[in-house]
């Protein structure tokens, strides 16, 4: 069902719709549209209250003069508004309490963790620390990248092919015959091993370094 | 609101409208005269007066509402 134009409806509220049919389509609507309905209501009533009023109007009323003094009207009833709207204002708040608060506490907590760290025996605190990176390198789930070994450090290396002892950037090298049955052992200890046997001969042959503190 | 304050009420909504559709809503729906009497009047056509008469209507029915609705929040 389509509505009527709005002017459509202010035309018909006041009885000025011109064409027969269109009046007849309109009245048809508006018989059945609870809302054009009241449109029309409303818009009656407003010219009815404006007939009514007829009388008491002064025949020399200057409209212009009185528009001018309503719109000063209007701008003083703003201006007012805007004045009192300043003071009915709530005064937004300051959260100083909770930031406070929360400094307080912070300080609060540093303090207790230096004056723990530092009450704590080395070794418990050294066991204190590997834990710590432990539970970092799980939680992560990367391992930490061991440390570079210092460059004057020497690395003792093992393997199916050969023993290297590494120092700096030189390397000296002990390869052997390669074997089925090759045993490769590294000790803490500043050795590294390798034990083969020859597959032609039966041969055994235990190859060792020691790297010595200078 | 008393009878005076009614009127200015009223003449205030008048305010609002332009000069020729005030004119032209004071002669058709309180002078009481036909849409051709008051073309002849204001010197311009029917279809014109018609559309001056709308949009008299419109705005002075907006006018209303708006003052209805605002007396209705102070309450």
């Amino acid at each position: 069902m389509k509505h009527p134009g709005e002017h459509q409806l202010a035309l018909f509220a006041g009885g000025d719709i011109a064409g027969y049919w269109e009046r007849w389509r309109i009245s048809r609507h508006v018989s059945k549209c609870g809302d054009c309905q009241s449109e029309v209501r409303a818009l009656s009533e407003a010219s009815q209250q404006l007939r009514a009023i007829a009388p008491d109007l002064p025949a020399d009323l200057n409209w212009n003069r009185l528009a001018e003094e309503m719109t000063g009207n209007i701008r003083v009833g703003l201006a007012a508004g805007e004045a009192i709207a300043r003071f009915d204002r709530p005064v937004a708040r300051r959260p100083r309490l909770g930031w406070n608060a929360a400094l307080v506490l912070t300080c609060a907590t540093a303090v207790f963790l230096v004056a723990f760290w530092m009450s704590l025996p080395q070794q418990q605190a050294q066991h204190l620390m590997a834990a710590l990176q432990r539970i970092r390198v799980e939680r992560i789930g990367a391992l930490v990248k061991p440390a570079a070994a210092p460059q004057d450090e020497v690395v003792l290396e093992a393997s199916s092919s050969s023993l290297d002892v590494r120092e700096n950037d030189r390397t000296m090298s002990l390869t052997h015959p390669h074997s089925d049955v090759v045993t490769v052992s590294v000790s803490l200890h500043g050795s590294a091993g390798v034990r083969y046997v020859d597959a032609d001969t039966g041969q055994v042959t235990t190859n060792k370094v020691y790297y010595a503190e200078p | 609101m008393l009878r005076s304050e009614h009127r200015a009420y009223l003449e205030e909504g008048l305010t609002f409208l332009t000069e020729r559709e005030r004119t032209a809503l004071l002669l058709r729906d309180v002078e009481g005269l036909g849409a051709d009497e008051v073309a002849e009047q204001m010197n311009c056509s029917k279809a014109t007066v018609r559309s001056h008469i709308a949009n008299a209507r419109i705005k002075f029915r907006r006018y209303m509402e708006r003052s209805r609705r605002q007396s209705g929040r102070k309450k």
